[in-house]
């Protein structure tokens, strides 16, 4: 369904469809013969045990390695692994039955690898605890190398990586191994924003840690704009450490910090325009942080609104797809001074009323 | 692409029409879901006004023949009983005016009996829990009448617990945020009225991103543009009120691009082999996108306009024209 060339009328057919022509006819022959067995299975599934033979098993793997999406044939070998380990008590001869299923996912996931049903058969196969949790992590770490970004696989791992009880500072190390295998792992920054949050939400961190923290994540995204300013992934990071930081305002000694951080910021974003000028998220992500630098240090307010509408300004045109979502910031921005304009005319009267009193 | 600039409509509807005939490799690997195939199917053919050329009665009896005995539906008949084909049975069932034909409350103790204890939905006895299956749950619960029956803002505030740093959302909390996750997760919100779990301007925002230069959409950052994804983003701007946060013109342009102008169909990239998913898709988000001659579709229910007035203020069935 995806990715797959369209076939023009009198071309020659690929050898590709030849291959799969063969496997559409004996699809067609396994597929009604397990339907029918299924069903004979399930209806005797209360009074009576089903065979669930070896010919039965290998015959339904196969079906799953010919559509992995056949959801149906997934659900029989869960019925089928309950009712052997069931009956089965050696300890091997249960772990071999666990491990024969792993195999089966595997041959399922190389054909399609993006297969929500074989997944969760591999993570219901776990689940029995009859498998080993670092073979799996030696599995993904190869998955996740030939396909860095398959979310599946990621889902998987975060799964694993819990079940084992593997501490969050401990989990984070994969994400900076990914990140820089190739920056522009947007599964990995995922992942990391995730783990960050878990580590500064433990009980017993210090303000001062979670601040080191962030600091220490500014300059390792900051990286990858150097490598190539166009690549959406770490500034969607950057965007969301930009929040994390204001929302540590208020906490004993944060609102001086603030500042240092957005003073040093803003400098790296305007040497990065020095070397790039129509880097699009540069200017996006300055004009962020001169309007967060704005409400919080009056003195420059105006200086710094100026410019961040400058930005926005030229984004209209140098990215027009998005240009109404600059728009909305620019109208965003008006309706802002419109208030501080009245605010601020409101203390003038309050404090010359003050004079009057005093004087 | 001079000829590529309108919606070939006839070969659309033709190409539909032939699916079922069909046997080769694509046609057999996809028996198993073809209750969500025959969905976007019919739901195509209605939106380009042409869902009067089926065979009512001959559709709704194969449909309650894939009901099994619990209430749930399978993909096909014989198939395992699954969330996903519920929903896709009741969608039908509501573009045809026939909810009459099945046992609503039978339909919805199925989907009672899936959720979690923490809000969350399995999709099926075997208990995979996916936020997919939450919109389905809420999806079909709102069209039958019957969002009562369960723990709504559990199950509201287990898709909130899956909202990222991004704004998007993914399958389980922790997941990553996907396009099409996030519309699953957005329109059950939308349903079960807790929009206000929504960051609108951030997660906005990240979804206009997700158009790329051709003006198609992509369904994660750093990934190619897919003609499914017009739908999956496109229908959740709509229900955020940011839709004109993305250059409409040039998307209408990249589908009617990926269009099969000789064998109808649409494919997920331009030259690609066509399908019924990325036909639907398609169709789908054109109509989101105002194209003329197009029925509106409702970005939640994802079901036609129509049709979703009709389950809910209890039009009549119009009679048949002769
Ligand atoms: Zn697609």
């Amino acid at each position: 369904m995806h990715g797959r060339p369209r076939q023009r009328p009198g071309q020659a057919p690929s050898p590709l469809h030849h291959q799969e022509q063969a496997y559409a006819v004996e699809l067609q022959k396994l597929m009604p013969q397990f339907l029918q067995s299924n069903r004979t299975c399930w209806v005797f599934d209360v009074g009576v045990v089903c065979s669930y033979s070896a010919e039965a098993m290998n015959q339904n793997a196969r079906l799953l390695e010919l559509n992995p999406e056949f959801y149906t044939a997934w659900n029989y070998r869960k019925r089928a692994v309950e009712e052997i380990l069931g009956r089965e008590t050696d300890e091997e001869a249960r772990k071999g039955i666990a491990q024969r299923e792993l195999d089966v996912v595997v041959r399922a996931l190389r054909v399609n690898h993006k297969c929500y049903g074989a997944w969760y058969h591999r993570k219901w196969v776990i689940g029995l605890g009859l498998s080993s949790l670092d073979a799996e992590l030696v599995l993904l770490k190869k998955l996740l190398r030939l396909d860095g970004r398959n979310f599946h696989g990621w889902d998987y791992r975060r799964f694993i990586v819990k079940t084992k009880g593997v501490p969050p500072e401990e989990a984070i190390l994969f994400t900076t191994d990914k990140i820089n295998e190739n920056f522009s792992n947007y599964s990995a920054w995922h992942n990391r924003s995730a783990l960050l949050s878990e580590i500064s939400k433990k009980e017993g961190t210090e303000i001062n840690r979670v601040q080191a923290m962030l600091e220490d994540e500014y300059d390792f995204v900051k990286n990858s704009f150097y490598t190539d300013p166009d690549d959406q992934s770490g500034w969607f990071y950057y965007c969301w450490l930009l929040e994390q930081t204001i929302a540590l305002v208020g906490t004993p000694g944060s609102d001086v910090w603030l500042m240092k951080v957005l003073d040093k910021e803003i400098e790296a974003c305007r040497e990065l325009l020095e070397l790039e000028s129509n880097s699009k998220w540069t200017k996006l992500t300055l004009a962020r942080l001169l309007l967060t630098h704005a409400s919080y240090n009056t003195s420059s307010r105006k200086s710094d609104t100026d410019e961040a509408r400058t930005h926005f300004e030229e984004l209209c045109s140098l990215d027009p797809t998005h240009r109404e979502y600059y728009q909305y910031q620019l109208s965003m921005l008006s309706s802002k001074e419109l208030i501080k304009d009245r605010s601020s005319l409101t203390t003038q009267h309050e404090g010359s009323e003050e004079l009057q009193l005093k004087s | 692409m001079a000829d590529s600039e309108e919606l070939h409509l006839e070969k659309h509807v033709d190409y539909i029409k032939s699916l079922d005939k069909k046997s080769d490799f694509d046609a057999v690997a996809m028996e198993h879901l073809r209750m969500s195939g025959a969905y976007w199917g019919l739901t195509a053919l209605d939106i380009m006004g042409r869902l009067g050329d089926m065979n009512v009665d001959e559709i709704v009896a194969w449909i309650l023949k894939c009901q099994d005995e619990c209430g749930g539906f399978g993909g096909n008949y014989q198939h395992d009983p699954h969330i996903l084909y519920t929903l896709s049975a009741v969608q039908i069932l509501c573009l045809f005016d026939r909810l009459d034909a099945v046992d609503g409350d039978k339909i919805a103790a199925y989907i009672t009996g899936l959720q979690n204890e923490d809000g969350s939905f399995a999709g099926d006895e075997w208990g995979e829990v996916d936020t997919r299956f939450s919109y389905c749950a809420i999806c079909c619960l709102s069209l039958l009448k019957r969002l009562d029956k369960i723990d709504l803002e559990k199950a509201c505030d287990f898709v909130a617990r899956c909202k990222n740093f991004d704004g998007g959302f993914g399958c389980i909390p922790g997941g990553e945020s996907h396009a099409g996750q996030i519309f699953c997760c957005v329109g059950a919100l939308a349903i079960g009225g807790a929009l206000h779990h929504v960051d609108k301007d951030l997660l906005g925002w990240w979804l206009a991103e997700r158009q790329v230069k051709s003006g198609g959409l992509n369904g994660r950052p750093e990934k190619l543009p897919d003609v499914c994804y017009s739908w999956w983003v496109l229908a959740s701007l709509v229900i955020m009120d940011r839709v004109h946060w993305i250059d409409k013109k040039k998307l209408a342009q990249f589908i009617l691009d990926c269009q099969d102008p000789e064998g109808g169909g649409i494919s997920d990239r331009p030259d690609d082999a066509v399908d019924v998913f990325h036909t639907y898709f398609g169709v789908a988000g054109l109509s989101l996108l105002g194209y003329p001659g197009l029925k509106a579709i409702d970005p939640a229910y994802a079901l036609p306009v129509d049709v979703v007035d009709r389950v809910f203020y209890g039009q009549k069935k119009q009679p048949p024209v002769s």
